[in-house]
């Protein structure tokens, strides 16, 4: 589990080998997920050869939170003759392997944290931060920024400053590896890797800044929560409204939303069923709706702006940072080619 | 989430009939240990559980003092309120909570008390009634104004007389309009088509054919002690707000608590900063979609705050400016 501060370690190399070796070592005591490209696609999934893994493809389709909120999990078992719900979940969990995520982008990494703050923050989610706990992390540094990044409007990239075990930057054919916490420490002093070079070292420091160069897509965060409040009726809201088909494509991808819905799924007997919850999106009409029928968000512009304010000023006030990590992803995902940098550029 | 959100079981001890789509639920959680643990502060709410429908929150109507029994005012309006009416006393029902912040006991006690309710408005802030009526030395007066669409579908009559006697305490009551005749209830009640009909269903009630609430004669029965009740409590007709120029508490050192449609306590606040009032004195409770209770399945919040954790009580003075909010 990743430690809240950096642990000043040295700076290790490993060629191909030498990494892949890593993940295997890793393999016999966690289950490895890392990026696949599949197609034209980059998958967050299980690894099973650690060729497979790549630390230089753009985002996962899905961020993390599928591991630790899949889009749609079991709270428990019930019957309706007994009327009682009987949780064992926790079982099959706890014989599974440990988690390891390895090649997750600094973006992803800055989401988990946020995402902790959710599940852990007011009311403790056990099966969340049990995921959490046992959870591995190595980070992929990201010296290639990708065309809808905007991490460092966020400070959540393009490297990665605290929350892992392990950090790697691939410079050509050498992995650059660093520990982020004793855990990480301890898997990389049994590995033995050389330690980097003074010119591996001069290079990582010129890598993180290029990269940060590099990302010139910027959502300007000063003040910007005072902006947001100030134009709750500015007409670019209405061009959104007009624009987004509340497809809830952009909530799905998104690192840091979180909504899910609650819902009792019958087996075919009729008589027991789970209690299951799904990943939701507040761009659906239904997601505020109550009994008789009211909505607060009937309006399509209500729940547009309910997305973006959420991230960029409620988010802020309920758990003291933004709720954007500048991944892109919505920009990538949108069918409508919307985009909250140009939209907040709109309110300066 | 599992530990969060599992229920426990609860028995219907007793399921009394209170209007033509309203029923009164009294649970004990069927494991002792945790009815012995349970404890609630008046205005909030619980998670009820009909298992294969799903799960509701609904405000804890009852005396916060028992601790035997807790009780759930329970209109009829959505899947599992519907399901929950055709349940019988014995029956299990899954309950979690209590959830949320209810009415803010501290800041009532030795204060006098403005209490305005709409509808079923006045299920959430009739434990604070009850504890009035217990910790009387608590409290400063405590003043009602609750108002119905109709006389039919007024809440708890039967309670109004043992409320007034008591020297602290004034009732006022005020219906939208006197269509709620005995004739109009008889069939708007268990069986025939009236209030089924206007609920978007046909000829069975709003909860169908089996259902425990008020059949034609209980609730003509009803009808005329809501009359009654009227006549006696300065009946006026119009929204609860033709109520205040009977009230008679006056703002200094007072507190208002209110709860019912959000555009009856957008007029209540609204009357009654008009009526010298600060909106710092003014609490309301209000209604949002809520699914987990805890503050984590998003669907709650109204701006920053979330309804189930922050609320569903809160201060006026925090909230009339939020966007979504109908203040």
């Amino acid at each position: 589990m990743g430690s809240a501060t950096r642990v000043a370690t040295a700076v290790h190399v490993a060629d191909q080998a030498g990494w892949e070796g890593l993940i295997r070592a890793l393999q016999r005591t966690h289950a490895v997920w890392g990026p696949v490209q599949e197609g034209e696609r980059v998958i967050l999934k299980e690894i099973t050869e650690p060729a497979a893994l790549r630390v230089d493809v753009p985002p996962t389709l899905l961020p993390t939170k599928k591991v630790y909120r899949a889009p749609r999990e079991t709270l428990f078992q019930f019957s309706r003759k007994q009327a009682r719900a009987a949780p064992d979940s926790g079982q099959r969990e706890a014989a599974a392997k440990p988690l390891a995520l390895v090649g997750i982008h600094p973006c992803d990494l800055k989401a988990i944290q946020l995402l902790d703050r959710v599940f852990t923050g007011f009311f403790v989610d056990d099966r969340y931060s049990a995921r959490r706990a046992q959870t591995f992390i190595i980070v992929s540094n990201c010296t290639t920024p990708f065309r809808s990044c905007f991490c460092t409007s966020f400070d959540s990239g393009p490297f990665a400053r605290n929350g892992f075990d392990l950090a790697v930057t691939r410079l050509g054919d050498r992995y650059l590896l660093q520990a982020g916490s004793p855990a990480g420490q301890t898997f990389l002093a049994v590995l033995d890797f050389p330690a980097a070079s003074s010119s591996d070292l001069a290079e990582l420091v010129t890598a993180e800044a290029g990269a940060r160069q590099q990302i010139t897509r910027r959502i300007d965060t000063d003040g910007l929560t005072r902006l947001l409040n100030m134009n709750v009726d500015h007409p670019v809201w209405d061009e959104v409204a007009d624009r987004c088909l509340c497809c809830g494509a952009c909530t799905a991808v998104c690192p840091t939303c979180y909504c899910f819905s609650v819902r009792d799924r019958l087996n075919l007997d009729l008589e027991t069923g789970e209690r299951q919850m799904d990943w939701t999106s507040c761009l659906i009409m239904e997601f505020s709706q109550v009994a008789l029928g009211h909505n607060p968000r009937h309006h399509r512009v209500a729940r547009v702006k309910q997305r973006l304010y959420h991230k960029f000023s409620y988010f802020n006030d309920q758990y003291g940072e933004f709720g954007c990590v500048g991944c892109g992803r919505c920009v990538e995902t949108c069918v409508a080619d919307l985009d909250p940098v140009e939209i907040l550029a709109r309110l300066r | 989430m599992e530990k969060l959100m599992t229920p426990r079981p609860a028995v219907i001890e007793r399921i009394r009939p209170e209007t033509a789509d309203t029923l009164v639920y009294t649970l004990r959680f069927a494991e002792p240990e945790v009815q012995q643990g349970y404890t609630f502060q008046p205005g909030q709410f619980n998670e009820i559980s009909i298992f294969g429908v799903g799960e509701a929150p609904i405000s804890i109507s009852s005396d916060p003092n028992n601790r035997e029994t807790f009780e759930h005012t329970v209109r009829v309006v959505g899947n599992v309120t519907r399901a929950l009416a055709r349940l019988r006393e014995g029956s299990h029902v899954g309950v979690r909570g209590p959830y949320g912040k209810g009415w803010p006991m501290e800041r009532l006690r030795g204060h006098n008390i403005l209490l305005i309710a709409g509808g079923i408005g006045l299920a959430p802030l009739r434990p604070v009634i009850q504890d009035v009526l217990r910790h009387a030395d608590l409290y400063g007066s405590l003043e009602i104004l609750y108002g119905a669409r109709s006389p039919a579908e007024l809440l708890y009559v039967d309670e109004y007389d043992v409320w007034d006697a008591h020297p602290q305490i004034r009732l006022r009551l005020s219906v939208d309009r006197m269509d709620g005749t005995a004739a109009a209830a008889a069939t708007a009640g268990g069986g025939a088509a009236g209030a089924g009909a206007s609920n978007g269903m046909t000829g069975v009630g709003v909860a169908g054919p089996a259902s425990a609430l008020a059949g034609p004669q209980v609730m003509a029965e009803r009808v005329k002690r809501a009359t009654v009740a009227l006549e006696r409590y300065g009946g006026q007709v119009g929204p609860v707000t033709v109520l205040f120029d009977q009230m008679v508490t006056s703002p200094r050192g007072a507190v208002v608590i209110t709860c019912g449609p959000e555009i009856m306590m957008k007029y209540v606040a609204l009357g009654l900063v008009e009526r010298g009032w600060s909106p710092e004195q003014i609490f309301v409770s209000l209604e949002r979609r809520m699914e987990c209770g805890v503050a984590q399945c998003g669907h709650c919040q109204i701006g920053p705050l979330y309804v189930c954790k922050d609320g569903p009580v809160f201060c006026y003075k925090d909230i009339r400016y939020l966007p979504e909010a109908v203040f």
